[in-house]
This record gives C-alpha cells, structure tokens and sequence, in this order.
C-alpha cells in the first residue's frame, strides 16, 4: 500500500472503535422498525403488503448469539449478551402473542417508549424531527428528546406544526445528471444491484453500473426489462 | 442463508458500527445511519437473507444511507471537526513523543472531516475496505475514472490542508 494509503487506514484504524454501544444502537433498532412495521400495518388495513408474523414476532426476541465474523476484532457487546438468556427461553415466538405492542424484557426499554411509539406510529421520522427542532428552537444534537416531546404531545392529541414527511429536504438544489436520473428511474422501478448483474450478463455490460444506467434508460422510454425487480 | 435478522445484528453490529463511524467520522451520525438501515434491513430480512452475502447487503446500505443523508450534516461535520481539534490538543499536551502516530492519526482524521461525502467515501473504499475501483465505481454508482477523480481531489484535498496547516503552524512558531 502506499505511504498515504498507509496514513489514511491507520488513521481509519484507530478511530473505528469509537461508535456508539451495540446495544443501544440495537434498542433503537427496534424502536424504529416498530415503526416501519406500524406504517406497514396502515398500508395493509389500505390492500398494502402483509409482513409476516413469524418476523414481525421475531423483532422483539433478542435470539441465541452468533460468534462475531472471522474478520471481527471487537468482541459482541456484553449489554447485548446479556439479554441472550430471555431470548433463548423464547427462541420460538408465540404467533398468539402481541408482538408489536409488547416490549423486548430486555433491559431495553426506554422511559419514552410511548412517546416514541406515538411519533413514529403517527408516520413522522429523523427528517421531521429535524424540522420540528427547527420550528422550537431544540438543539437538534438531541434529536430524541424532540421526537420524544413531539410524541408526548401526539398522546396529548395535540396537532404538530410540522405534518409527517414534511421533513424531507428539497430535492433539486444540484441537478441530478442523466446518468443519475436514470439509474434513480431504475432502482425506483424496485430493481436492485443483483438484478443489475443479471441484466449485466444478459446485456453484456462492461459492469452492473452500465447495466442500471441502461436499464433505467430504458424503464423511462416505458420499455420493459429483460428480468422483473 | 436461513440467518434470522437477530442473530445476523448480534453478529455483525459491532463491526456495522465501526464502518459507519469510519464512513461518516461522527458517531452520533452512524449511530443514526446504521440505525435507519438496520431497521429498513429488519423488515424486508427475507429478501436480504437471500441475497448471495447479506453482510455485503447491508454495508451497502449503509453506504448509501451516508450518501444521501441530507440532515443536518455541516451542523454536524463541524461540531464533530471541533470535538477533535479538543482531542488533537489533548493529546499534544500528554505524551506526543510516544504517541506521534496516534496524533498524526487524529490530525489526518480530523482533516478527512473536511471532503465531502463522497471523497471521503472513496477512501474508506479504498483504504479501509480494501476495494478497488471497479467495485467502489459500482457500489457509489458512479465510473472507476470518477472515482479515480474523487480519489485524487480527495488526497490533494488532504495534502494541500497540510502543508497549509504546517506553513501556518511554521508562521506562528518564528
């Protein structure tokens, strides 16, 4: 490797370890996927997709630890394999049981779980609650004790000042270029990189990129693509 | 295959979270980045279990979760730029003598905050991953010759900071 490719992995190396816990990540995980599954649920009462039960009851269940990777030098985090006992006493969800409304036992849960539960139930997200420490004037280094106060506030049946998706940042500040007009026009169509593989192969491509690139060209000339997403 | 979404978290987070910090330089936004993909990950597990590594799935997706994280990220890069600069000055005032690569690890790192996402990106691809252009050029979606030019705008970027850095640094000390 050369001498800069050298600085810049020690440089890499010896800052990778400092993230964040594990098993908080892990909890918030959960916290969040709750909510996806939530909006799921709103989109299935409306003819949407049904996710199954085994893995919406699989969310909750902290199951019997795999050994990290062969390329892990960081052992898996000692909050996390703590909660391995209650998981492994329930290894096999109850489909009967209220998954999504029951929480983990853990040692996870979050004195704002409710508030949480509420916000994210409600379709707001990270983007909004930017926008809603904005329009309050919270720092928005603490994020969670916003969507934490917006939640209490929803429990209150109060209206937000900001409506759920308003978020989202303005698009469009650079153009996007053709090439990335179509490949966005390819992954929207629900096509992903192994589908740009098959269809590099079937076409030839010089890489999966040349396919996604030709196949959203194709997709937003209303043709239709050799393999379905 | 047949790995539930669980039991792959449990394996592999440590080592999620330690791409991230080094993708994004800042904990708390890999922190929210991982977990923004691992909930996404979680609830379409199936289709991500079938695919030929899962691991290399998801690090996918975290790549372009940094990539397209539009939040409050300046506000962030700096808050994050100016808790390292405390870091490099802590150190200096200890043990630089014994430590040299450890504060020159901090300078570079702390000046890495200064590329952009995909700059940056680009190097963690290259040096941290250990990928070569092809693939970085097919995972940023992007050609190898622009990830050659991200690459080298990204090392000039980080030269040119330091000379400037020590001809300053120079400046002050005559």
């Amino acid at each position: 490797m050369t001498e800069h490719g050298d600085q810049l992995r020690r440089a890499f190396e010896t800052h990778e370890n400092g993230g964040p816990d594990p098993a908080e990540v892990y909890a918030r995980v959960q916290q969040l996927a709750r909510g996806y599954l939530w909006r799921r649920r709103g989109a299935q009462a409306a003819g949407g997709a049904v996710l199954g039960v085994g893995l919406i009851a699989g969310v909750m269940n902290l199951p019997a630890l795999l050994p990290a990777g062969p390329n892990d030098n960081v052992a898996v985090a000692p909050a996390l394999q703590a909660g391995a006992p209650a998981a492994a006493q329930s290894a096999t969800p109850s489909a009967s049981a209220p998954p999504l409304l029951t929480k983990p036992g853990t040692g996870f849960e979050d004195p704002d779980q409710d508030e949480f539960d509420a916000y994210f139930g409600a379709g707001y997200d990270y983007d909004d609650a930017v926008k809603l420490a904005s329009v309050w004037k919270k720092p928005k280094d603490d994020i969670g004790a916003v969507k934490a106060e917006a939640g209490r506030r929803l429990l209150a049946g109060e209206t937000l000042p900001v409506k759920p998706g308003e978020g989202a940042p303005q698009t469009g500040t650079v153009p996007p270029s053709r090439e990335e007009v179509r490949v966005e026009a390819f992954f929207a169509a629900g096509y992903d990189y192994d589908d740009a593989v098959k269809l590099a192969k079937i076409w030839k491509s010089k890489t999966p990129y040349a396919a996604k690139v030709a196949g959203g060209k194709k997709l937003l000339a209303g043709e239709t693509l050799p393999i379905r997403p | 295959m047949g790995v539930t979404f669980e039991q792959f978290a449990v394996a592999r987070l440590p080592s999620l979270l330690r791409y991230a910090v080094v993708l994004t330089g800042d904990r708390d936004l890999a922190q929210d980045v991982v977990q923004e993909v691992l909930a996404r990950a979680q609830v379409r597990w199936r289709r991500i279990d079938g695919a030929d590594s899962p691991e290399a799935y998801v690090r996918r997706m975290v790549l372009n979760e940094y990539l397209s994280w539009r939040r409050s990220w300046a506000a962030r890069n700096v808050h994050a730029v100016g808790e390292r600069l405390v870091d490099i000055d802590d150190a200096r005032g200890g043990v630089r003598d014994h430590a040299q690569d450890v504060v020159e690890a901090d300078e570079l790192w702390n000046r890495l905050a200064t590329l952009g996402r995909k700059q940056r990106a680009v190097l963690v691809l290259r040096y941290y991953e250990q990928l070569d252009d092809e693939a970085i050029a097919d995972l940023i979606g992007c050609s190898p010759a622009t990830v050659r030019s991200h690459a080298s705008r990204a090392l000039k970027s980080l030269r040119l900071t330091s000379e400037r850095a020590t001809r300053i640094h120079a400046e002050e000390m005559s």
